[in-house]
């Protein structure tokens, strides 16, 4: 027979459990309201042409980011290492999510359209001879597992050459700096890129592109009298967006009648939805994951609300085409991305589905495996740069990364030129184009507009986390 | 009054959700005296089969969950031959610790079999995002679906318990399992029962869970954790009190989203089930409608 524990005892342990998922559920639930206005909000009434560099310098976080202010002759021994490099071969990792939240919206093939465009160099002979190995770790969109990856790795990997999600990223962040690791972030908000030198953003940060689309409304549609709402989930992404939000309603003169936040696992959003509607907004702004968005763009149609939602990169995944929302979503939804069409017979793009159908043909097309087969394009430039440089040593990327150039990934993105810091950023591209979503392309969106930068995006620089 | 209505029925619908979860809890404590966390992993997989039988396999939204149902109930009682019964007779809490182990074991298989995780997934409801009128009101048909199957299975439950033989051997067990043995009780199969029951009990809450408005993905074995408050706050031992416990919750979540002021916080709808699953901790251990155990000293 089996030992009964009493039911007051087992209820304190179920609660103990319970107050472990409540430690779980209150992650990322940090007050915006007991935060301090981003300082480039307050910066936009005398834009000029060097105002983003400036800021950039003054904001960067000297104590934080230890080594962003170091002179790059002054090699630390850290970085006078090499070390993941053979006479054969190059190891770089990429740390995705594989099988948390975010792997059910598109990550793994972002990795996946990663290593494609290196088994492709591979199979014409490397990079000056040298095979590119591409360790693929999963850190489940988890700080505590990157971390527990990152230790796995760091002292055996020459790049982390890609990190998907800013939690995960922001875990390790310090480290990259402190081992002289580079990494090229893709799926992130971007800020890290700006705080922290050994990390480059190969595409435009969310803010960015939520200050485009908000500038595509006010410019390009000439809705200068639009009325918006603001919804967000409480991490990361969400804070991230929020805060360029606020800026964009500073600059562009307008408050927000209505504002709403969500968890990242909430997936009822009736409240939300009706807290945003009430105001009766021409326009909801929108930071968060395509589950969510989904149902909101649902609900607003059940609702017979005429409102559309305007988003950034990761609000939108072709799957969601294939739900119960596809109607409501390719009506009202607008997002606003970096990236290429999958189809078109440019160079680039012939390539690109070339690579990835011969090396990962289980991927779908979709705007995920063209932002991590352009990442991939740019850590191979960084590496190609390296190897040309002679020196493979952590140094030697971190300014071999430096050195990327004009280089647009083959027509897949905006022209990027990374820098030496403070003279040049990290984030080198702030232009996105606007794209609603179809069923017809096999990205599940067309783009409505040409690369772009609206007037507070080029003013806006992300504050330091 | 028609945000009311949303509010209401909303609240309902994911109320109703947790309170199935709840009940597997609680069905498999009172039985067996045993704190089963695979049931969350259960959950999952039950979702997850649901999409798979009624979608891949074509076979239909019902026919779907049957599936599910049966996958689940199997996947329960092999935990309970396979853990909980060697168990018996061991700490309690080392079936409780061993049920995490399973529950991080089955959410890691769904998750690294690629065609379930790599997307979000509807299951195959028939109803999409179409929706029905309640007092002029439109809300998603599919709530109208998750509030009425969930109370016909809270209503035959409750039958089964209260007036059927199983239901008898059911609480004769509950109360004192080697009394229930020494009359006749036919112990062993009361407990795979109760087990089997608990899996029926998650396939059908991981349908539902899968059930647009929402998306099943592996994280949404966040559900059943989000569930536990309402065990905690009805009572573990009460059939009941996991009902009203999961109501609750679902309507606390739902009007503190709607209504709770921004400085509370922008999770405040999530930990305000907490601070009440916490207060009534504070006020009655074993939860409002929870029997605490009479010891004779």
């Amino acid at each position: 027979m089996q030992r009964r524990m009493r039911p007051r005892t087992i209820t304190r342990v179920t609660a103990v459990f319970a107050a472990m998922a409540l430690v779980l559920a209150a992650c990322g639930g940090d007050d915006p309201e007991e935060e301090p206005a981003p300082e480039s909000a307050e910066e936009d009434e005398a834009p000029d042409d060097d105002a983003e560099e400036d800021d950039a310098a003054e904001e960067a976080p000297e104590d934080e980011a230890d080594g962003s202010d170091e002179p790059a002759e002054d090699i630390r021994a850290e970085c006078d290492v090499t070390q993941g490099v053979t006479d054969d071969t190059i190891s770089i990792t990429m740390l995705n999510d594989l099988s948390g939240p975010t792997a059910a919206l598109g990550a793994p093939d972002i990795g996946e359209a990663f290593r494609a465009h290196f088994d492709a160099i591979n199979a014409d002979g490397g990079i000056d001879g040298r095979m590119v190995e591409v360790e693929v770790l999963d850190h489940a969109y988890s700080p505590v597992d990157a971390a527990q990856r990152y230790e796995e790795v760091r002292t055996e990997t020459a790049m982390i050459a890609s990190v998907f999600g800013s939690p995960p990223l922001q875990a390790i962040a310090q480290d990259l700096v402190d081992d002289c690791l580079v990494s090229f972030q893709s799926g992130s908000s971007g800020q890290l890129a700006q705080d922290y030198d050994t990390i480059f953003a190969p595409t435009t940060t969310y803010g960015h592109e939520i200050l485009n689309i908000i500038g595509w409304v006010i410019e390009e549609r000439g809705e200068t009298d639009a009325t918006f709402a603001l919804a967000y989930q409480s991490d990361a992404l969400g804070e991230a967006v929020r805060q360029a939000a606020a800026f964009g309603a500073e600059h562009y003169g307008f408050e927000y009648v209505a504002e709403a936040s969500h968890g990242p696992q909430d997936s009822d959003l009736t409240a939300q939805l009706q807290t945003l509607l009430a105001e009766d907004p021409d326009y909801i702004v929108y930071g968060g994951l395509p589950n969510q968005l989904a149902f909101l763009s649902a609900g607003a149609m059940a609702a017979e609300s005429d409102v559309q939602f305007i988003s950034a990169t990761p609000g939108f995944v072709p799957a969601v085409l294939g739900s119960p929302a596809a109607d409501a979503v390719q009506a009202n939804v607008f997002i606003s991305g970096p990236y290429s069409e999958w189809e078109g017979d440019e160079p680039g793009r012939v390539q690109m589905r070339e690579e990835i159908e011969t090396h990962a043909p289980d991927v779908a097309p979709g705007q995920g495996p063209i932002i991590g087969y352009s990442s991939a394009l740019v850590v191979a430039e960084a590496l190609r740069i390296a190897s040309a440089n002679d020196d493979l040593s952590l140094h030697g990327i971190l300014e071999a990364s430096q050195q990327v150039s004009g280089f647009d990934a083959n027509g897949l993105l905006p022209e990027l030129t990374y820098g030496q810091y403070p003279d040049a950023p990290r984030v080198p591209s702030h232009a996105s184009r606007i794209w609603q979503p179809e069923a017809g392309p096999a990205a599940g969106m067309v783009p409505l507009t040409d690369y772009f930068e609206s007037e507070a995006s080029q003013l806006f620089t992300e504050p330091v986390l | 009054m028609s945000g009311h209505i949303s509010l209401i029925v909303s609240s309902l619908a994911i109320g109703s959700i947790y309170a199935l979860i709840a009940l597997g809890f609680v069905v498999v404590f009172r039985a067996s005296g045993a704190l089963n966390f695979s049931h969350v992993g259960v959950m999952l997989l039950g979702g997850y089969v649901t999409f798979q039988a009624s979608r891949i396999w074509e076979l239909g939204y019902a026919t779907g969950i049957l599936v599910a149902a049966i996958v689940a109930a199997g996947v329960s009682l092999l935990i309970y031959l396979t853990v909980a019964r060697p168990l018996a007779g061991r700490p309690v809490m080392a079936v409780a610790i061993a049920t995490i182990g399973i529950d991080i074991a089955l959410r890691s298989a769904v998750g690294a079999y690629r065609p379930w995780a790599v997307e979000s997934i509807e299951v195959g409801s028939p109803w999409g995002a179409e929706t029905s009128a309640v007092f002029g009101v439109p809300v998603f048909s599919s709530h109208l679906y998750v509030i009425s199957v969930s109370a016909v299975v809270v209503v035959g439950l409750i039958f089964a318990v209260e007036r059927s033989r199983w239901g008898l051997w059911f609480r004769a067990v509950a109360e004192d399992e080697e009394a229930a043995a020494a009359t006749g009780v036919p112990v062993r199969r009361v407990l795979l029962l109760a087990w089997m029951l608990a899996g029926l009990l998650a396939a059908l809450a991981g349908s539902m869970v899968g059930t647009f408005p929402r998306l099943l993905q592996p994280a949404s074995a966040e559900f059943a954790f989000r569930a536990i408050p309402a065990v905690v706050i009805g009572g573990l031992n009460s059939i009941k009190g996991a009902i009203v416990g999961g109501l609750v919750v679902g309507t606390i979540e739902m009007y503190t989203a709607a209504l709770a002021p921004a400085g509370l916080g922008v999770n405040a709808h999530l930990v305000a089930p907490y601070v009440l699953m916490l207060a009534v901790l504070l006020w009655r251990a074993e939860g409002l409608f929870g029997t605490a155990e009479v010891r004779r000293l």
